[in-house]
């Protein structure tokens, strides 16, 4: 009840001005006064004493220090006056009397005092918890909406609630090319709690682009990603600012609506994410059939002149008359150049569509090119020589380094004649592994050396040439090797033929 | 020996079943899985050859359901460069692949080396002395020459030339090597089996940079090619 009582009246005086909350304290001193004297309180002066102290203990917390220190002033004058020898007036009769009085007024104060202060930290707990509840209110309404969009929008209907907003704006600002910014305003409110129409909305993007913010208008800027960032834009009145306490929410919404954008970059991001994987999924499907689609004539044609060729143990020579018998080994030898040739588009193809990334581990050298080099025949082995080297181990993706190298001594054995070595060197730094295929065949011109990694590009020496190739090894080569984030480089070859060197990082 | 052909290309069945037709085996043939399926519910095969890529019913699934009730061997046809496919099927319980577009004599020589192996184990280890080529093994002695040269193996790379000699002309994952040598525990360590394929390789085979007999094939395994004991 008494809390009730004190929080009734603290209401009251609260809204009083600082005057009138002085004339009550002096008010209240004179009436204990009267009290006293009306009811001869004063036969025992303690009695009277402890009256006044309870007087400025109550000023004290009603009314704050000022008033606590008047009316403590005024209870001692009046004590002095009213109740101690001689009477109605302000000497005093006795040095006890004085030390009395002096210690009354010592008391008095710091009673004054002690409640004001009291008072206080009270009604500033009693404020902060209220904040707190309104924080927490607020990351509710924000938290519980179902949409970004609704989710800023309250952020907005809470900030124009604020009396001195007008209105009230979130904008995203995205960072483009060459420093230029392009901002878009997500959601703006008026004082009314209507959307704001195109003009409204033009003029506050003018001010957040021209940074012409007029006071006390505010704009709190919000990191969301790399490129893209936001501001919560408020028009405020001129004649009212920000309680701190509105600050405080405001800063509070302000990292609300941080939070929401940058979910709603995170969900986009995912979205994006999602659809290049659908079309990545859908690029390895199709190219998937498509490969099928060639390979299973492919393997139809093999396997059936294989069968015819295929010569059973029991029956020696098989039933071939020796005209047939080669025709029958041209057809498998032709398709398995058409097979090669597939798949060498084929690969160009999942390359360029970005459906074939390299899958990275650890592999041995060694046995990727050994593996490469299974590829050829024994007699092509015999021209193909290994150098010396003191590493193995090697991050890659052993399928696609093991295709550039075979693609590489393919180009080396094409382009030099069978009497011509090809040698294999493998190298590393503290940064690099490098696989280097030299030979001794025609070489290559220097104004070619680029050009021999484009698309169905062929040397001009080889154009009119019988060998064969549709130009496309080495172009996978160099996808392959910039997938690695490698290099790759075509020279001369000192005493002639060439140098084709691949560089992959360490990792 | 019963061979079961399950591929969708006429094509490809017609030649299969006329290739190996010609080194003595009886070839039936299906055209999807399901026809498979119950081809097998009714009679009994020595080895399935199946491709990968089927309308349907595909061939891990297949594959999965005969392993539910069958241990008959089954090589699957696969495409090039879809090793993660080879790796599937062989955890699925093919026993070897063969990649597309092949020919009939290599078919045939995967067939045999699946069907050796399948016998050897019914009749429990092979003999004492294994030869292939210049390499010799005497099993009882545990050991090794090259070129009549006594080589020098540590017991793991000796089990492990044994285990793929066993096994020869058919492939083995790295994990299949790795659990049976080491145990289950190092089902992932390939690093090791590098090494050691690597240590094998310099004392067996004549050009360790280009191996006549184990063979590598990138990202699954490794395969000790026999060219003179294909049964």
């Amino acid at each position: 009840m008494w809390v009730k009582i004190i929080k009734t009246l603290d209401l009251i005086i609260v809204s009083l001005n600082r005057l009138t909350r002085t004339a009550l304290s002096i008010a209240t001193v004179c009436a204990t006064t009267a009290v006293i004297a009306a009811f001869k309180l004063d036969t025992i002066l303690a009695n009277a004493s402890m009256l006044y102290l309870l007087n400025v203990f109550i000023v004290g917390i009603l009314a704050g220090r000022t008033a606590a220190i008047i009316s403590s002033i005024l209870s001692f004058g009046l004590f002095d006056f009213f109740f101690t020898q001689p009477l109605y007036t302000l000497q005093v009769g006795s040095p006890d009397e004085w030390i009395t009085l002096l210690v009354f007024l010592f008391v008095s104060t710091v009673t004054g005092q002690l409640s004001a202060k009291l008072k206080e930290s009270l009604s500033l707990a009693q404020k902060k918890e209220d904040e707190a509840a309104d924080l927490a209110r607020a990351s509710w309404i924000v938290s519980s909406q179902l949409t970004f969009d609704q989710a800023l929008e309250s952020v907005l209907m809470q900030l124009i609630k604020l009396q001195s907003v007008k209105c009230a704006a979130v904008v995203t600002i995205d960072h483009e090319a060459k420093g230029e910014t392009r901002e878009t305003v997500r959601v703006a409110r008026g004082k009314d709690g209507n959307s704001l129409d195109q003009i409204q909305s033009t003029a506050i993007l003018q001010k957040i682009r021209e940074q012409k913010l007029q006071e006390p208008d505010i704009c709190s800027k919000i990191g969301i990603s790399p490129v893209r960032s936001g501001a919560i834009y408020l028009q405020l009145d001129d004649n009212l600012g920000l309680l701190d306490s509105e600050k405080r929410l405001l800063e509070a919404l302000v990292n609300h609506a941080g939070v929401v954008l940058q979910k709603e970059e995170l969900s986009l991001e995912q979205n994006r994410t999602q659809a290049l994987a659908d079309a990545d999924r859908l690029k390895t499907a199709l190219l998937a059939m498509v490969s099928h689609d060639f390979k299973s004539p492919l393997t139809g044609i093999k396997a059936s002149v294989t069968a015819l060729l295929h010569a059973p143990a029991l029956e020696g020579k098989g039933s071939f008359d020796a005209e047939t018998r080669s025709l029958l080994e041209g057809i498998e030898i032709e398709t398995d150049r058409l097979d090669r040739m597939v798949g060498n588009i084929l690969n160009l193809s999942r390359l360029e569509a970005d459906a074939w990334h390299p899958l990275i581990e650890t592999c041995s050298i060694d046995e990727i090119v050994g593996s490469a080099l299974q590829n050829f025949s024994s007699e092509d082995n015999a021209r193909i020589r290994v150098g010396k080297h003191d590493f193995v181990e090697l991050e890659c993706d052993p399928v696609q380094i093991e295709q550039v190298v075979k693609n590489l001594v393919e180009n080396a054995l094409k382009y030099s004649t069978s009497e011509q070595m090809v040698e294999i060197q493998l190298e590393r730094d503290a940064v690099w592994t490098r696989i280097i295929v030299e030979d001794r065949g025609i070489g290559i011109q220097a104004e070619q050396k680029e050009l021999i990694f484009e698309r169905f590009f062929r040397a001009t020496a080889q154009q009119e040439s019988a060998i064969a190739g549709a130009g496309l090894g080495l172009a996978i080569c160099k996808a392959l090797v910039l997938a690695h984030h490698g290099n790759i480089w075509a020279a001369p070859r000192e005493g002639g033929g060439s140098v084709f060197t691949v560089e992959l990082p360490n990792r | 020996m019963k061979i079961l052909v399950i591929d969708d290309e006429p094509q490809i069945r017609r030649a299969l079943k006329l290739g190996l037709e010609k080194d003595g085996f009886e070839v039936t043939q299906a055209a999807s899985g399901e026809e498979a399926l119950d081809l097998l519910s009714t009679r009994a095969f020595d080895l399935i050859v199946l491709d990968l890529a089927l309308p349907g019913l595909d061939g891990f699934e297949i594959c999965k359901q005969i392993r539910t009730w069958s241990q008959t061997p089954i090589l699957v046809l696969s495409v090039r460069d879809r090793e993660e496919d080879k790796i599937k099927a062989l955890d699925c319980g093919a026993d070897d692949y063969i990649t597309k577009p092949f020919g009939i004599g290599e078919l045939s020589a995967r067939v045999r080396a699946i069907l050796r192996r399948a016998r050897q184990e019914e009749a429990a280890h092979g003999a004492a002395m294994i030869e292939e080529g210049s390499l010799k093994i005497d099993q009882d002695k545990r050991i090794v020459t090259v070129k009549d040269q006594v080589v020098h193996l540590t017991p793991k790379e000796y089990d492990l030339l044994v285990l793929m000699i066993n096994n020869r002309n058919r492939v083995l994952t790295h994990r299949q090597l790795l659990s049976k040598i080491w145990g289950p525990e190092y089902g992932d360590d390939n690093h090791t089996l590098r090494v050691h394929i690597a240590n094998l390789r310099t004392k067996i085979e004549l050009d360790p940079t280009r191996p006549e007999y184990i063979q590598t094939e990138t990202r699954v395994g490794y395969r000790f090619v026999s060219r003179s004991n294909l049964y």
